[in-house]
């Protein structure tokens, strides 16, 4: 059965996550972050983000996103120490403010650039996801390339008639340029939404049955090890977060 | 097998045609059935019976009972009919639910609920007896429109039905997967399944089919045996609206060749897509009225060149000039207009006329009238273009080509899905621009079409120009070298039977 | 949430597909408005403002082609979903859940054919993105506290803070119900001249 099994897209890749071990440690990154005590700690887990990052196999990705995060660090820095009066406010809430985002960013990233869609849905299935939720996910996932094929078309056609997206266009017809990308593109959507239902109906999806799936998930040693890592970082801000509190 | 017991059917709302009166139809266990007819004969609407879609997905009238295995297809859920009937359709791009090729082929086992081993099994099988372990594990946004096809029909070969139906599954392939489609067939004939297709393209089924049913307005008009169907002349053929049965027997209709001088002249154009080199060095010249079919494999290109000649795709280097003058992209683009293979991205109005007058500052209203009329649109001038048939929604498309007074005209797979008349149609109307004086170029894969309609031949391959002629009977056997090599080679191999 | 028996009865196959597709066409509005000033410092905050006027087309069409209690529950969690995967702030994605129910129940209650309440509707859901910048409003004391420490006047601070946030937020919702008003009756329009004229909704 080997030639069944599907390779992940990075050969190199070290740490090969369940993907249910990935969303949960979305989901505890996302509410250390949030508690976050001090500057240190939010660095701190910021290079764990990296490790993993980087151990998962999405190394380009990670390293550029944490260059990006030096650099806002850097610029905090800066703001904090060496600016004054409005300007220091501007780029103080500024770097705040995307510091707390950008973390997240990049590990919804890696788990994005280093999950297959035939393993998430697994996960999803296991996790006993309703199937009013699991279809439309499914369809979702698949139609976004297509959205961007759709736009293709259209733009060339829009072209053709001198009436292209462009940013004048945009400025002396605002309604028609629009119009002229919504309803084509709306259009082909419920084309095809009719056509992959007869297509997916035809091939017995509305079986009240639950659902099988041929995708193979298990959790691993280095799942658990990963997990109890974030895990003991969230005590740890609470913790720090508590004891603050208190003295 | 399959039994119609009186069977009239109307669609829901006026919008869709092809309902069905009182259809008698019996076929038996392991026989393949050729449907066909013009547009809207009802061909489909048989098909959407069988596999439960009517009146499931598609509400309307129905009376009369369909039989599969001796059960009403009515009283059984729409999930139970999919362990018995498994359904292909038109277009490969709207099949996929999944976005990998394994979960797509293992998806009607899936909600079949088969255990893990059984669809393990039964997807070792299928990529051995189709012959697709190339496409394990693939992406299906990598994948041209005959693998995906395959795919879908693995999908469905993987919960073995007895009974496939297929509705115009070569309408969006190219000549080599025509062909492997009908190896595909015949596998599923040789396993004793009963096959239903709905086909304006006959041509590779001929030695397939048992029955072919004849559809008119909805009823059945004729069932031919093979034999009787293959003795039909050509005029009796044409007069039934129906495509050729034979390409070798496709001959060109002789076209008055008086050459004009070269007005659009192409040197050493090489396209380029994301630093990739597509084509290298392609010389060409076309005068006024030539109708130049474009052909060759998929990927050789011939979309980037026609977005090229449009002004669409600018990653090249070389120099097109029109008149001796030369034409940046932005020149081409006002000159050149392109009728695409899915005409719905590019109509944009609510109404034909306002379409016809769209994006203009002053319309010039009698020649849009006169476009319209010329075309024969001018009585749905009213309507949605959304609500028109596929060759009508074309015509809208040329039609404001000639009021932008456009020059260099560009057909992407015009007859993709059409009629014998409709496809005749279509090569009149270019003929009509000929006339008119425009380069007329076109990219298809239909070898009847290229025939009826073209002048002159073009043949793109291995990243150049392969081959540039006249379409004039010397030439022929050239054309026919590209498009009957595997049709040639069948008929040695049943000549050395 | 729905289990099978309720799909029977509520939503079918063919809604749940339709209602993905124009969930991802949802979702890609959503990601250009976001993308159009998201790289900007200051910009930033008026990405809720380009989000509502790009999503209401593909809205109402939700609307107006499945019209039933469902999909815009459904169209909320899978974008609030998406968008928390790929790693935006929780309490964005929080509120795309919690708002399309609202927004749901609301327009249901003008059985999904009231001009009106549908465009209250999509007015309530696209509030949504505004509260990724709800952070800085639930925290203020710890981000005023934490400015302070590292320097800054307090009394400077102390007024430039609040008057930026007294100010902004009630600004930055008002901006997005405008826009909304503008994007949802636009896509009314849209939907009256083609789909109704074609035949479609």
């Amino acid at each position: 059965m080997m030639e069944l099994q599907i390779q992940t897209r990075d050969m190199f890749a070290f740490l090969h996550l369940d993907p249910r071990t990935k969303l949960y440690l979305l989901i505890v990154g996302n509410v250390a972050l949030f508690l976050a005590p001090s500057l240190l700690y939010e660095v701190v887990l910021v290079a764990c983000i990296v490790i993993l990052g980087v151990l998962a196999g999405a190394k380009r990705f990670t390293v550029k996103m944490a260059i990006v995060y030096a650099g806002m660090v850097v610029l905090h820095m800066i703001g904090t120490c060496h600016l004054v009066g409005t300007l220091q406010v501007v780029i103080v809430t500024f770097t705040v403010f995307i510091r707390k985002i950008f973390p997240c960013a990049m590990l919804g990233g890696i788990l994005v650039s280093t999950t297959r869609v035939n393993e998430f849905m697994a996960a999803m299935n296991r996790i006993h996801m309703p199937k009013a939720m699991i279809i439309p996910m499914t369809v979702m996932i698949r139609y976004f390339p297509m959205v961007h094929e759709d736009y293709c078309y259209i733009n060339d056609a829009m072209c053709m008639r001198d009436v292209g997206p462009t940013f004048t266009s945009l400025l002396t017809h605002p309604i028609r340029t629009v119009e002229c990308i919504y309803v084509p593109m709306m259009m082909s959507a419920l084309k095809v939404a009719d056509e992959l239902s007869a297509a997916a109906v035809t091939r017995g999806l509305e079986n009240p049955k639950p659902r099988t799936c041929i995708a193979e998930i298990h959790f691993q040693i280095t799942d658990v090890l990963c997990g109890v890592l974030f895990t003991l970082f969230l005590a740890g801000s609470i913790w720090v977060k508590l004891k603050g509190g208190a003295g | 097998m399959i039994h119609f017991e009186k069977v009239s059917f109307t669609y829901q709302g006026v919008m869709l045609k092809g309902g069905l009166h009182n259809i008698d139809l019996t076929i038996q266990k392991g026989e393949c059935v050729l449907l066909c007819g013009r547009s809207g004969c009802g061909k489909t609407t048989l098909t959407r019976l069988v596999n439960g879609l009517i009146p499931y997905f598609y509400p309307g009238e129905l009376t009369g009972a369909t039989y599969v295995d001796e059960k009403n297809i009515q009283t059984i859920p729409i999930y139970e009919i999919a362990k018995r009937v498994g359904s292909v359709f038109q277009n490969p791009r709207t099949q996929f639910f999944n976005v990998d090729t394994d979960s797509e082929i293992a998806f009607g086992m899936e909600n079949l609920s088969y255990p893990k081993e059984k669809m393990k099994r039964c997807i070792k099988k299928t990529m051995e007896e189709l012959g697709i372990n190339n496409l394990i594990g693939r992406s299906i946004f990598e994948l041209s429109g005959g693998e995906k096809q395959k795919v879908a029909f693995a999908s469905i070969y993987a919960l073995s039905p007895d009974v496939y139906l297929l509705d115009e599954p070569s309408s969006n392939l190219d000549m080599d997967a025509i062909e492997e489609l009908r190896c595909t067939l015949e596998l599923l004939k040789k396993q004793g399944k009963t096959i239903l297709i709905a086909e304006h393209r006959i041509y590779y089924l001929r030695e397939l089919a048992d029955h072919i049913v004849y559809m008119e307005n909805g009823t059945v008009s004729r069932i031919f045996s093979t034999q009787q169907f293959l003795s039909l002349s050509d005029h009796q053929r044409h007069k039934m609206g129906l495509r050729a049965l034979k390409l070798s027997d496709v001959h060109p209709g002789i076209l008055p060749s008086e050459k004009q001088r070269p007005i659009l002249d192409i040197k050493d154009l090489s396209l380029y897509y994301k630093k990739k080199l597509i084509l290298s060095n392609l010389k060409l010249k076309a005068a006024p009225g030539e109708i130049v079919g474009i052909i060759g494999h998929n990927g050789a290109g011939k979309t980037t060149f026609s977005r090229t000649l449009c002004g669409l795709h600018r990653n090249y280097t070389g120099t097109i000039s029109w008149k001796d003058k030369k034409q940046n992209a932005k020149d081409r683009l006002k000159r050149s207009y392109m009728v695409m293979q899915d005409v719905n991205y590019q109509l944009f109005a609510e109404t034909v006329e306002k379409e016809c007058c769209f994006g203009l500052k002053h319309p010039d209203l009698d020649a849009v009238k006169q476009a319209m009329e010329r075309l024969g649109i001018y009585e749905y001038r009213t309507d949605h273009p959304n609500t028109l048939s596929g060759g009508q929604k074309q015509r809208v498309a040329v039609a404001v080509s000639m009021i932008c007074e456009k020059e260099i005209l560009i057909f992407d797979e015009p007859t993709s899905g059409l009629d014998y008349e409709s496809m005749i149609r279509v090569s009149k109307l270019l003929k009509t621009l000929s006339e008119m004086g425009k380069v007329i170029f076109v990219v298809t894969h239909d070898y009847e079409f290229l025939t009826t309609a073209c002048t002159r031949i073009i043949h793109l391959d291995d990243g150049r120009l392969q081959e540039d002629y006249d379409l004039i009977s010397d030439n022929l056997h050239r054309l026919h070298e590209f498009f009957l090599r595997s049709e040639r080679r069948r008929s040695f191999e049943a000549n050395g039977e | 949430m729905y289990n099978s028996q309720q799909i029977k009865k509520g939503l079918s196959v063919r809604d749940l597909i339709t209602t993905g597709i124009l969930a991802a066409l949802y979702m890609v509005c959503a990601m250009i408005g976001e993308a159009i000033f998201g790289f900007f410092p200051v910009l930033t905050f008026l990405c809720p403002l380009s989000i509502a006027l790009l999503c209401g087309p593909v809205y109402m069409l939700i609307l107006a082609k499945i019209p039933k209690h469902g999909p815009i529950i459904v169209t909320g969690i899978l974008v609030g979903g998406v968008l928390f995967v790929l790693g935006m702030y929780w309490s964005m994605c929080l509120a795309y859940c919690i708002l399309g129910v609202a927004a749901d129940l609301l327009a249901g209650s003008g059985k999904f054919r009231s001009k009106g309440r549908n465009l209250v509707s999509y007015m309530i859901f696209v509030i949504s993105p505004v509260f990724s910048y709800g952070m800085l409003w639930f925290d203020r004391d710890s981000y005023v506290k934490y400015l302070v420490e590292k320097g800054t006047e307090p009394a400077y601070m102390d007024t430039m803070v609040s008057t930026a946030q007294n100010w902004m937020l009630p600004a930055m919702i008002i901006g997005v119900l405008i826009c909304a008003v503008i994007s949802g009756l636009l896509g009314q329009k849209l939907l009256k001249k083609h789909f109704e004229k074609a035949g479609i909704v």
